[in-house]
């Protein structure tokens, strides 16, 4: 038995965190990516001949499915069935049963399970070569285990768990359909083909492949690098999973010390450098966040949040509207310059009166709070509120240094 | 910081004004009123902080620029310039080290130590007017800046980064704002959530889009069909109005026809024919019109022609005199060439004649003859041959002599150094005293034999003593052995063992006898022979010591020496044989000079003697050569060369004059040519009665009268036999289209009478009814053809029989009827397809989902900017938070310190009558309070009281920050002024105090003042500015009390 299983397509559903143009053509690129990727599963697919697609929830990414996706899905796997390729999807928290859909007919050799498990044979070759076991979501906000309801049947085959699930409790992603690992070893099942986390692994738990293939594409900061799918083999040897990248554009986080460059042109080339190897790395387009982290002279430049703006627009033409297919998402300043804030903590002068008082407000325990109420003027607008959320102790330190920062760079002279 | 000297270029009413050098520490300068003092303050704060137009100064002179400078030295011991002008449209600053590098204005403020233009004119460079104002000190500016000021800021100022914050933050956010970054980003999110919430839930809008689609297809296809079927039925009705309307015209027609029937059946192109005949007799009747004119005219011009002119009778003359101008533009060509080349040649012959002189190039001397040429190169070869031979001989004289001065001076020289070196001691030369030294060392080397030897023979009496010893050693052993071999043969016998016993015994018996043979008896000989060869050789010894005595004191006047000694020795002698030696060299080599400086004076006059008589040669062959020059008459100065070059300069003078006599005999022949044709053309003029105007160039004035005259009489001419041949082709063209007009003619009667008509008028009547018949006929035949046609298509051949009791306008009544139902369908149909891509578009967006996703994307990336935003805006906003905490804590613990110090000068001034100064730290108003714990609100202290306790903050507060490292120069204008005499010099004794260790300029017009503050500080330099006020430019006079 070979088949490809994926999940978390998301098909037609927005970037988050990307800073884009209107008009641009990355925005076409992003239109498409989710949508390119799961074709791109289809292409290996065909190309690989194997028995069946799996795909493990969350085709769509709203209760309220796209018209687009749905009509996208279904002529991509008329693609395998017309290859005689059968699929076999469950539906996840993101596109549940009780979601609108549009009154569409499934090409041949298409199965969507229902809110119940079901056991359906996969027949390759005029054989059967699996049993596949699956649920979908009848509803969004799954909170039963159901892993308890598989249970192996009687049939001498593979036997291939198919289910949208937070194994093991996540706490990076919704506890939808908790399940620990022994659960599913407990079903009977040879392999557990999952899918709700967005990162690819796979493991075995007694004697039980489980995998996660993640998403096929990445459409937020914190989803880099390559996203796509596994090739899983079933035979003699046991139960063999191997990835297979398909995602059309791909995140990257880019952290360059500006410790040792002694003027701009210098961290322009150590950029150059960077995105060069991440675009030749990644062997697609690129988005990159670019962190600028350390000490060093050229901090002076960066201080300047015009500068640093103009910058990132002009390596924007350079990177992505010269069709060398990277586009710098942000460059965010947590650099410093490299001044001795030990040494002016100790100064009688005012600078030496600022550290020592912001010292003192952050050991204080308070600090948190007070910052809180020195914010409320803009997070009590209810939109803020609602885009950014509270603002959490994490991020008040950062800001607080980056205040910090701002303050010594208006008070000091450059150099000092 | 101090003021070292200023240089006021232009500012206020002063212009070129410099200060000499100023002291650190107290300055007092005095003058009366207007002498410039308040202006000078002005002027050091201008300096210190630039000036612009628009600060609309009252100190801007009438020109609208200033200018100046101060030298100052800085707290780091440099010394810098500081140069500024300003004029309406620019400022100019200039900041020059001392070690010769510059530096912008950035970095000057830098060196003020963060003290702004506010500060510095309220704390330190004050008057009497900032002094009285109280609301300064307690302005929050002046706080804030006070407390930026040396708050080791260098350059930045808390209150302007407070603002900036503040301004970027606004930039960012605003309560109710809209510009505003984050405002904007929320409406643009408000609006992308609006839109989603549309978009949101497509499944029922794509369900009803479907459904008015489908609505839609059903009610265009009953349109369809209703639509058809109106066509179908207006079509009908169409045909049969058509019958209806051929049938009324084939009843006109047969009307018609009734009446034309009569009349004969005429073709319609005999009618046709008929009337191109009559067109075309008419149009020749035309033409021989237009001809019988064009003839008459042409005869009146033939006839009224004129006479032959008698110029073009001698046109063979005109055309000669007329060719003639042509060749005269050709010679006056040549003429001008001709004078250029004279001018030239002239040019040329005057240079040839000024190079040669008025004799040589005299007319006479025209060419040279080759004979003489070669005699001048002769003679001049000669002479220089006889001048090589003389610069030879001169040379050969004048080495001669530097070899004889050489050789003299050498000689000199070496005799010198033969005096001096005979006259110094060159040592004594070793003589025998090489040979005593010989022998000394010889006996020295036999007294070291002798003693070695000595040793040897003490050596081997030591080791013959040795041996002694160990034959005792031996003996004792023998006995042992014995004695063991004896213990052993015991212990044999002992036990039994005989055999053993009797060897032992046998080896000690041997041992004893060979140890006994061994012992020699001839020891006492041997240490005879060895003390007597000790005394002999120790007499040889002896004997060798007093011989090296001796020697020595004959060489070194005493008995020990040293081989040091004698390497000295024969040091001095090798140096002394070396002096010899040289001294020899030197006078051989003065007797060889001498012998050379002899030779060198014989030749030497041997050539002087041949130099004469070359010289005399030479003399002769120059007389020759100037004598032959003076022949010629050229210079006698000349040289060969020069002559050469006359010679050929004469060749081109005469080739020169040669040409010109030639230009002038052809200019003579092209004059004498110009005059005969001018004679002609006058004489042409003459008889043709040409009358000209002009004097100066008349020639061409006449030639162009006389070609004008020339072809008007030709064109006469060919016009005149031009008309006479047109007018004989005219009259032949008429007589021929008279004949065809009248052919014409009688063929058109001919034809018109054999179809009725008899004349003119009567063919015009009959014409259009021959036509009419025709036509009526085909007409009639072809509408009945196309009725029955129409009735064939309508399927009802018997319809034609209906059709004359038809109504037409029932008919066309129903046809508009029909008309208007299928323009209504076609308009609703027309809606239907609007409707139908409305939905269809929207089907699609539904479909591509593109919209929604947009939306989605957009309220994304909006999401994320107003993400970022907002963390600027909240980084700002701590950061400000910080800002104000922090500089709230600074001012709350630093302020207490300077009012304290205020307090402490307060008192001082007050002699004790005030004891302090309260500031509320809620803002409440200041007060003093005195010595019994009294509270005074300011506003009931005096004026002087109020005066001192600013004072008092003032002075304290530059402590403060000369505490923190600001220390720059201080000015006080006049602000003592009303302080009692007491408390004045209690005032100054501060003052004098504090400039310890900064620079005061006090500004004053009172004398008392300047005594008080001399009393205060001995030698205090005063700066008088009595005598000059105004600020004349002079140098002010310093004073020292």
């Amino acid at each position: 038995m070979r088949l490809v299983h994926c999940a978390d397509l998301h098909l037609d559903s927005p970037f988050v965190g990307l800073d884009g143009e209107d008009g641009s053509e990355l925005r076409e690129q992003l239109y498409d990516a989710t949508f390119r990727a799961f074709a791109r599963v289809v292409d290996l697919c065909l190309r690989e001949g194997v028995d069946a697609l799996t795909v493990g929830g969350d085709v769509y990414d709203r209760e309220t499915r796209s018209l687009r996706a749905q009509l996208y899905f279904r002529d991509q796997v008329a693609r395998l069935s017309e290859a005689g390729i059968p699929v076999f999807v469950v539906h996840g928290n993101h596109d549940p049963l009780s979601g609108w859909s549009a009154a569409l007919t499934w090409p041949p050799g298409v199965h969507i399970f229902g809110p119940e498990v079901e056991e359906v044979p996969l027949v390759s070759g005029g054989r059967e070569v699996a049993r596949v076991y699956g649920v979908s979501y009848a509803r969004p906000d799954v909170a039963d285990n159901l892993a308890l309801r598989f249970r192996r049947g009687t049939a001498d085959t593979w036997c291939v768990g198919l289910l949208h699930a937070n194994v093991g409790g996540d706490p990076l992603h919704g506890p939808y359909a908790p399940c620990s690992q022994d659960d599913l070893a407990e079903a009977g099942m040879d392999v557990w083909l999952l899918g709700h986390v967005h990162t690819a692994r796979h493991w075995v738990h007694r004697g039980v492949t489980m995998l996660y293939p993640g998403t096929t594409q990445g459409r937020h900061r914190r989803e880099r690098g390559p996203k796509g799918c596994y090739v899983v083999t079933a035979g003699e040897g046991g139960i063999r999973a191997e990835f297979r990248d398909v995602d059309v554009l791909r995140w990257e986080e880019i952290v360059l010390s500006i410790e040792g460059f002694g003027g701009e042109e210098a961290l322009f080339a150590a950029l150059d450098g960077r995105l060069r190897e991440v675009r030749a790395a990644a062997g697609r387009p690129v988005i990159a966040d670019v962190r600028l982290v350390g000490r060093g002279p050229v901090y002076r430049f960066l201080r300047n949040e015009q500068w640093v703006e103009e910058w990132r627009e002009e390596w924007r033409r350079r990177w992505y509207a010269g069709g060398r297919g990277v586009w710098i998402n942000r460059i965010d300043v947590e650099a410093g310059s490299p001044r001795d804030l030990e040494a002016l903590s100790r100064e009688p002068a005012f600078v030496g009166e600022l550290l020592r008082y912001v010292g003192e407000r952050r050991r204080s325990g308070d600090w948190v709070d007070e910052a809180r109420s020195a914010l409320a003027p803009l997070w009590e607008v209810p939109e803020i509120r609602r885009v950014l959320g509270e603002v959490g102790a994490e991020e008040i330190e950062v800001w607080t240094g980056r205040a910090l920062n701002r303050l010594l760079d208006s008070l000091l002279p450059e150099g000092d | 910081m101090r003021i070292q000297w200023w240089r006021i270029g232009r500012f206020g009413r002063w212009t070129g004004v410099e200060s000499g050098p100023l002291p650190p520490g107290l300055v007092v300068i005095y003058g009366p009123n207007e002498a410039g003092k308040t202006t000078l303050l002005q002027f050091i704060r201008a300096m210190m902080f630039g000036e612009a137009w628009r600060d609309r100064s009252p100190y801007w002179p009438e020109e609208g620029s200033v200018a100046g400078a101060l030298g100052v030295r800085l707290e780091d011991g440099r010394n810098a310039v500081v140069e500024r002008y300003a004029d309406r449209r620019r400022r100019e600053f200039s900041l020059l080290f001392s070690d010769g590098t510059r530096a912008g204005e950035e970095q000057w403020r830098a060196l003020l130590g963060g003290v702004d233009r506010f500060v510095y004119d309220n704390l330190f460079a004050f008057g009497l007017g900032e002094l009285e104002r109280p609301e300064t000190l307690q302005d929050r500016r002046l706080a804030a800046r006070l407390y930026s000021a040396g708050a080791g800021l260098r350059g930045a100022d808390v209150a302007a980064v407070e603002q900036d914050l503040l301004r970027r933050m606004e930039q960012r956010y605003k309560v109710r704002g809209k510009r505003p970054k984050i405002n904007d980003l929320l409406r643009e999110w408000r609006e992308c959530e609006a839109q989603i919430r549309r978009l949101g839930h497509p499944g029922a809008e794509y369900e009803q889009v479907a459904a008015a689609l489908a609505r839609c297809d059903a009610e265009e296809r009953e349109l369809a069909e209703d639509r058809r079927r109106l066509r179908e039925r207006r079509e009908e009705l169409a045909r049969i109005q058509q019958l209806r309307k051929l049938w009324e015209a084939r009843e006109r027609t047969a009307a018609e026809w009734a009446e034309l029937s009569e009349l004969p059946d005429v073709d319609p192109e005999t009618v046709t024919r008929i009337d191109g005949l009559a067109e075309r007799v008419k149009e020749l009747r035309a033409s021989l019109e237009r001809e019988e004119t064009r003839l008459a005219r042409w005869r009146e011009e033939r006839e009224g022609g004129g006479e032959e002119d008698v110029l073009w009778r001698e046109r063979e003359r005109v055309m000669r005199a007329l060719e003639g101008r042509t060749r005269e533009a050709a010679l006056d060509e040549e003429r001008a060439r001709l004078v250029r080349e004279r001018e030239e040649l002239a040019a040329r012959e005057a240079d040839l004649v000024r190079r040669l002189g008025p004799v040589a190039g005299g007319e006479a001397s025209e060419g040279v003859p080759t004979p003489a040429r070669a005699e001048a190169a002769a003679l001049w070869r000669a002479v220089e041959r006889e001048e090589r031979r003389w610069r030879d001989a001169v040379e050969a004289c004048a080495r001669r002599e530097m070899l004889l001065e050489q050789a003299v001076s050498d000689l000199r020289r070496l005799e010198e150094r033969v005096r001096e070196e005979e006259a110094r001691d060159l040592g004594d030369p070793p003589g025998e005293r090489r040979e005593w030294l010989r022998r000394l060392r010889e006996i020295r080397s036999s007294r070291l034999e002798e003693e070695a030897r000595i040793e040897a023979l003490d050596a081997a009496r030591r080791t013959m003593e040795a041996a002694r010893d160990t034959s005792h050693r031996r003996v004792w052993a023998v006995l042992l052995a014995v004695g063991a071999g004896a213990a052993v043969a015991v212990a044999a016998v002992a036990a039994g063992l005989p055999l053993p016993a009797g060897a032992a015994l046998f080896a000690a018996a041997v041992a004893a006898a060979f140890f006994l043979a061994r012992t020699s008896p001839d020891r006492s000989r041997r240490r005879s022979d060895w003390e007597r060869q000790r005394a002999q050789r120790q007499e040889a010894l002896e004997r060798r010591i007093r011989e090296e005595a001796e020697w020595a004191r004959r060489l070194f006047g005493r008995e020990d020496w040293s081989e040091e000694d004698a390497g000295r020795l024969e040091r001095e002698w090798e140096d002394a044989l070396r002096r010899q030696a040289a001294l020899s060299e030197r006078r051989r080599q003065a007797e060889e000079l001498r012998r050379e400086v002899e030779a060198h004076r014989e030749v030497l006059e041997s050539e002087r003697r041949k130099l004469d008589q070359i010289a005399e040669e030479r003399e002769e062959a120059l007389r020759v050569w100037r004598r032959w020059l003076e022949e010629r008459g050229f210079p006698p100065e000349w040289d060969g060369a020069r002559t050469e070059a006359a010679l050929e300069w004469i060749d081109r003078l005469s080739d020169i004059r040669r040409r010109k006599r030639e230009i002038e005999g052809r200019l003579g022949e092209l004059e004498a040519e110009r005059e005969a044709w001018r004679r002609e053309l006058r004489s042409l003029c003459e008889l043709g009665g040409v009358v000209l105007r002009r004097r100066d160039g008349w020639e061409s004035e006449a030639c162009l009268a006389l070609e004008e005259r020339l072809a008007a009489a030709q064109d006469r001419l060919r016009r005149a036999e031009q008309r006479a041949r047109m007018i004989r082709d005219g009259e032949e063209r008429m007589r021929e289209t008279a004949g065809l007009v009248n052919r014409l003619e009688e063929e058109l009667v001919r034809e018109r009478a054999a179809l009725g008509a008899e004349s003119e008028e009567e063919w015009r009547r009959l014409r259009p009814r021959f036509l009419r018949r025709r036509e009526c006929r085909e007409q009639r035949r072809t509408l009945e053809e196309q009725m029955r046609r129409l009735a064939e298509e309508i399927g009802r051949p018997d319809l034609l029989r209906e059709v004359p009791g038809w109504d037409g306008d029932r008919l066309a009544g129903a046809l508009s009827e029909l008309e208007r139902e299928e323009d209504r369908i076609h308009r609703r149909m027309r809606e239907l397809g609007e409707q139908r891509s409305e939905l269809e578009a929207r089907r699609r967006e539904l479909e591509g989902g593109r919209s929604l996703s947009w939306w989605l994307q957009r309220r994304e990336e909006t999401a994320e900017r107003l993400r970022r935003e907002a963390e600027g805006w909240a980084v700002d906003a701590l950061a400000l938070y910080l800002l104000t905490r922090t500089k709230e804590r600074y001012e709350r613990e630093r302020q207490p310190g300077v009012m304290k110090r205020a307090s402490t000068i307060f008192a001082a001034l007050t002699a004790g009558r005030y004891r302090r100064i309260g500031v509320p730290l809620d803002g409440g108003p200041w007060y003093a309070e005195d010595a019994g714990g009294r509270r005074w609100p300011l506003e009931q202290l005096s004026r002087g009281t109020a005066e001192q306790l600013y004072l008092s903050v003032r002075l304290a507060s530059l402590e403060e920050l000369q505490e923190r490292g600001v220390r720059l120069p201080v000015m006080m204008d006049d602000v003592l002024v009303n302080f009692d005499p007491e408390r004045r010099r209690r005032a100054v004794r501060v003052l004098a105090e504090m400039a310890r260790d900064r620079q005061i300029f006090y500004l004053t017009c009172h004398p008392e003042a300047v005594a008080d503050f001399r009393s205060a500080v001995p030698g205090l330099p005063v700066l008088d500015w009595s005598e000059n006020g105004g600020g004349a430019g002079a140098e002010r006079r310093m004073e020292r009390g």
